[in-house]
């Protein structure tokens, strides 16, 4: 008798994986290398030292979650490890660590830029169209992520039935 | 117990020594401009994100194919 393939374990961490891998990405790429923004650099400007260390004490908070988030998918990784029947699929878990990183993109794009206002994506520019962009990275990482999810999932179960 | 209490002492301590502007006129202003009125409010809203993240990692779950 043939066991069900099962996807959801490893589906699951790459999602918490996404999520907090992209708040990294979000935090050295454009927090730390390029500097056009920190989390509360629409309230303080980094124009003094002062600001810049008070925007580095509130980026410190933001990078707490982002890495207790990566942490519970290494955790739920580790434990997909010892299901049985589990598809180790490329395909899957890579569709799944971009849904993760749309949902955050969207979610922190929302909150942050446009409902709070405590930073915007280009600072200098204040709300421009690279919110707006930042917003649709996060749709299409959505999509893109849950589409290759299915994907994934429908070859195994047809190889399955074959 | 404390192994913690001393983990924490060495490591307040050593950041202590570490920070070179925490003793001065701009780590004071630096202070104040973290920990004051708006303290709790600032921290809620820098959070915030994370429930919202939560509910939608909830969700995602439950639409995942098992």
């Amino acid at each position: 008798m043939n066991t069900p393939i099962v996807t959801k374990p490893l589906t699951r961490a790459g999602v918490f994986l996404g999520v907090g891998l992209g708040g990294f990405v979000d935090g050295i790429v454009f927090h730390q290398i390029f500097q056009i923004h920190a989390m509360v650099s629409a309230r303080v400007p980094k124009d003094s030292i002062r600001n810049i260390e008070i925007n580095m004490f509130w980026d410190g908070l933001f990078h707490t979650f982002t890495w207790i988030i990566t942490v519970v998918g290494l955790i739920l990784l580790f434990r997909a490890h010892a299901v049985r029947n589990i598809l180790w699929s490329g395909r899957l878990f890579v569709g799944a660590l971009f849904l993760g990183w749309g949902l955050f993109n969207l979610i922190e794009g929302v909150m942050n830029h446009h409902i709070l206002h405590l930073h915007y994506v280009v600072e200098a520019r204040g709300q421009s169209i690279f919110d707006v962009l930042f917003l649709l990275s996060g749709v299409v990482f959505i999509v893109g992520g849950w589409m290759a999810i299915r994907s994934a999932r429908g070859s195994a179960d047809a190889a399955h039935v074959a | 117990m404390r192994t913690i209490i001393a983990a924490m002492f060495t490591f307040a301590t050593s950041t202590g020594y570490g920070c070179t502007v925490c003793d001065t006129a701009t780590g004071s202003a630096v202070r104040a401009g973290i920990f004051n009125g708006s303290f709790f409010i600032t921290f809620i809203e820098v959070v915030s994100p994370f429930p919202v993240l939560g509910l939608a990692l909830y969700l995602v779950d439950r639409c995942l194919p098992d």
